[in-house]
């Protein structure tokens, strides 16, 4: 068993002390994150069949990968003839923003192990960087509590989002209408953006990366959000700079 | 076979990006400049990302109905702060939008 109950209100394992407090509370405050991502999951699983994957391979890829974009890249490029190689780089392009995501999570840790920092790098994706960096910001925390914070968050993240997509592979490629899964996704996001436009200089990062992504939909291999975000944080940092 | 082995070589390409900066800058601290604008990493992707979902591409219009649901979702969670709201008014605005033939 990898995590065992003490009595003082942690749980140990090899290598990660976690406070049961605050992982409760990462768990339970990415829970209207993890209703959007929901969604998504699943229509990556039932859309597994449409295109034609493998369905062992497509869960393999849920879990291994956490990263529905990317997913449905590969697997719509796949779908499309593209060679194995070009749908890896497009891949990469759409996760590398995960690389500035994991800049932005090295202040709170600043005195955690490589060891840990391997293991808080494994879940990043955009809901949990969210909603750790926000609670993060609103109240103080000590690094452990931080920690144990982020893992309940991404726990919970991640148990979800492969159920999510088990659920589509067993379902199947015909999801209800009604769901419309897709819609589902893009309202997380859209929430998730009203909770992030604290400042000025993040209400006008924000403005420019969508103008940005918007104006380069036709940026080879999806690299428009990488680009609109890179613009965003640029011309934000220089307006909101006293 | 070939599904699963772009997934595997992307889940490593992917955990390196994810580790990349946070392992490198053990022991280190950012420049106070540099953390400013990193604060700005998460409203910059997530517009980013939005837009990208409800803009047109190559091979899709402009879907209405879900710029009318994204618009009143992000207004819900303005005005009440919660996260919920944002499937709560969301999706019966998404409705009410494909009902009326937007």
């Amino acid at each position: 068993m990898f995590m065992q109950e003490l009595p003082t209100g942690t749980t140990t394992g090899p290598s990660v002390t976690v406070r049961t407090r605050p992982f409760a509370e990462g768990a339970r405050a990415i829970t209207p994150l993890v209703l959007g991502a929901v969604p998504f999951g699943v229509a990556i699983g039932a859309a597994s069949a449409g295109l034609g994957v493998d369905r062992l391979a497509t869960w393999i890829g849920s879990w291994t990968m956490v990263a529905g974009t990317a997913q449905l890249t590969v697997m719509q490029l796949l779908h499309d003839g593209a060679a194995p190689h070009v749908a890896l780089l497009a891949a990469l392009i759409v996760n590398a923003r995960f690389a500035v995501y994991n800049a932005g999570l090295a202040p709170w840790f600043a005195t955690t192990t490589v060891r840990r920092r391997l293991l808080l790098a494994a879940p990043l994706v955009d809901q949990v960087y969210m909603t750790a960096t926000a609670a993060f910001h609103q109240r103080p925390m000590s690094e452990d509590d931080r920690r144990s914070f982020y893992l309940g968050a991404a726990t919970h993240f991640v148990v979800a989002w492969v159920a999510a997509q088990s659920v589509g592979l067993l379902a199947g490629s015909h999801p209800p209408a009604w769901l419309d899964l897709h819609t589902a996704s893009v309202l997380a996001l859209a929430g998730l953006l009203a909770t992030s436009l604290g400042t000025r200089g993040a209400a006008i990062a924000a403005a420019v990366a969508a103008a940005v992504a918007l104006a380069g939909v036709d940026l080879p291999a999806h690299s428009a959000v990488l680009v609109a975000t890179f613009a965003g944080i640029v011309v934000g940092g220089r307006r909101s700079a006293p | 076979m070939t599904p699963l082995l772009v997934f595997l070589a992307t889940a490593i390409g992917t955990f390196a990006l994810r580790a990349s900066v946070l392992v490198g800058l053990t022991g280190r601290t950012l420049p106070p400049n540099l953390q400013a604008r990193l604060a700005l990493v998460g409203p910059a992707a997530i517009a980013a990302l939005c837009a990208a979902s409800l803009g047109p591409g190559p091979a899709r219009p402009i879907a209405w109905p879900e710029i009318v649901a994204a618009v009143t979702a992000f207004l819900a969670v303005r005005r009440t702060g919660s996260l919920v709201h944002a499937f709560v008014v969301g999706m019966p605005a998404f409705w009410l939008a494909h009902a009326f033939g937007l």
